[in-house]
């Protein structure tokens, strides 16, 4: 069963536009949403949850519909967002037991379990906290009731290298444990290298690239070479900055790349693998000069 | 889960209402230093500080985007909407029993028929929270229009008795008239008015609510 449906989700404000976006998580899947600034990941996020209403198309959590008027889907739903709101004046144990309240399946060892390992001390009032604290108290709620999706938006802004490695745990654990979707929306690849299966490029609104993560780091390839002469245009291949004799390229299929050079003569090609990051950066640099990508 | 989210809610506004009955007796006290001690100063004194204590709800709740924090919980948005009313109007109804409480022990002239006038004053509150509370609502609609519609009609409901009233040489026939005679009608009429007019905002203010683009504050 797919523990995330989308379908032609679209929103749209003055001068910008979202979507429509398709896209599916079964169970088990980590998927990381990368995508530069503005690219519409909190938007997308926003209208998941529903605290922005989307101008069009279908979501399904868990099998659910989502709408308006039936809301127990979000039982189903763990969420941080760019700011989690909660009442400054209580503790964090206090949130906790007022959040605990909607959730059936919350489970409060669990929590506590959480909040310790994330070394967070819940006694103190919310007003006291940390931006990286506050982002700790989110993790708790969002994990607690160990709900079918995770909807997580950049969870690691403000928080230690520590917390971050025990986040990147707790989200192991909840994968591994095999009930749960992951959409991890992140600048940074290198954070969840270990940990998506998927990544899904978004840019200006829209879903550019969608590939499992091993496909992309089989194919995408660093090409070194040496050639007197400049060459043209290689097949799926993007120049790097060089100086003549010596030539490099990134390609997205180095086969198909290698395969060209070798017809012009050049059969000296040095190929070295390329991290998750880099090819993400890559696709990033490509989606800002406008370029698309095969998947 | 509305029992839930209204327990919430009363929880998370409990000093504030704590502390409007407490600023209450210190009037009750005040009022002992004075002469005339008629139920409409009591009630004026308190009407004020009880629009402030509105007002510090609400941007207490918008300071900690309380709104936000409901919209991601399980519940809708009908009911995020009526937990809030129902804190304020539970809020008005001590208030008012305090009021109806004060004028039978300290006013000398206050008699037990005259609770439907103070009933009228609470509508009369309510009917104006109601109304800043659809502004507050339209803010977040899109089109951006529809809210300054709607401050532009608030603000020639407001001016323009005042423009007939200034240039109208004629007595009892402006708008202002009419306001003011809807207030001073017989408490029986008045209530029915003030009620339909209540409802007929509240119900207002829900469809403007549920409409709302976005619940992010």
């Amino acid at each position: 069963m797919a523990y995330l449906e989308i379908n032609g989700l679209a929103k749209h404000y003055t001068g910008y536009a979202l979507g429509p976006v398709n896209l599916q998580l079964d169970c088990g899947c980590a998927a990381a949403l990368i995508g530069a600034n503005g690219a519409g990941k909190s938007t997308l996020f926003r209208c998941l949850v529903g605290s922005v209403r989307r101008d069009g198309g279908t979501v399904s959590v868990a099998g659910q519909q989502t709408d308006e008027q039936h809301v127990l889907w979000r039982q189903q739903l763990g969420y941080i967002g760019d700011f989690t709101p909660f009442f400054n004046d209580w503790t964090g144990h206090k949130n906790l037991r007022i959040r605990s309240q909607f959730y059936p399946a919350w489970q409060s060892h669990k929590a506590e379990s959480i909040a310790e390992r994330l070394q967070l001390d819940l006694n103190k009032k919310v007003k006291t906290y940390s931006t990286g604290q506050r982002t700790k108290l989110s993790i708790v709620c969002a994990l607690a009731h160990s709900p079918a999706l995770l909807l997580f938006d950049e969870p690691s802004n403000g928080l230690d290298p520590v917390a971050r490695q025990t986040l990147l745990e707790l989200l192991f654990e909840e994968i591994e444990a095999g009930e749960t979707a992951l959409l991890y929306a992140t600048h940074h690849v290198s954070e969840v290298e270990g940990l998506a299966d998927r990544l899904i490029f978004l840019n200006n609104g829209t879903v550019t690239l969608d590939a499992i993560k091993d496909d992309l780091t089989e194919k995408w390839r660093h090409l070194s070479f040496r050639s007197e002469q400049a060459i043209g245009s290689i097949p799926y291949a993007t120049p790097q900055k060089s100086e003549l004799p010596y030539q490099q390229v990134i390609s997205e299929d180095y086969e198909a790349s290698a395969a060209f050079l070798q017809q012009q003569g050049i059969h000296d090609i040095e190929i070295s693998r390329l991290s998750a990051e880099q090819i993400a950066v890559e696709i990033l640099r490509n989606n800002a000069n406008g370029a698309n990508h095969v998947s | 889960m509305f029992p839930e989210l209204l327990k919430t809610e009363f929880l998370a506004n409990r000093f504030l209402m704590l502390l409007g009955l407490l600023l209450n007796v210190f009037f009750i006290l005040l009022m002992g230093v004075f002469d005339d001690r008629a139920v409409d100063v009591f009630i004026g004194a308190t009407s004020i500080v009880f629009y402030i204590h509105v007002i510090v709800m609400v941007v207490s709740h918008s300071d900690q985007k309380i709104t936000r924090l409901y919209a991601q919980l399980p519940v809708t948005t009908q009911q995020i909407f009526w937990a809030s009313w129902l804190v304020i109007l539970t809020w008005l109804a001590a208030q008012t029993l305090i009021w109806f409480a004060y004028g039978l022990w300290f006013d000398a002239e206050f008699e037990a028929a005259q609770i439907s006038l103070l009933l009228q004053r609470a509508l009369g509150v309510l009917v104006f929270l109601a109304v800043i509370s659809i502004a507050f609502d339209l803010w977040g609609c899109r089109p951006r229009l529809w809210f300054w519609l709607y401050v532009a009609f608030l603000a020639g409901l407001i001016s323009l008795p005042i423009i007939f009233d200034v240039n109208s040489d004629r007595s009892g026939q402006t708008l202002s008239d009419l306001l003011l005679a809807t207030f001073s009608m017989s408490t029986g009429t008045g209530l029915a008015v003030l009620s339909v007019l209540f409802v007929g905002l509240l119900l207002a203010d829900l469809a403007v609510f549920k409409r709302n683009d976005s619940y992010l504050y």
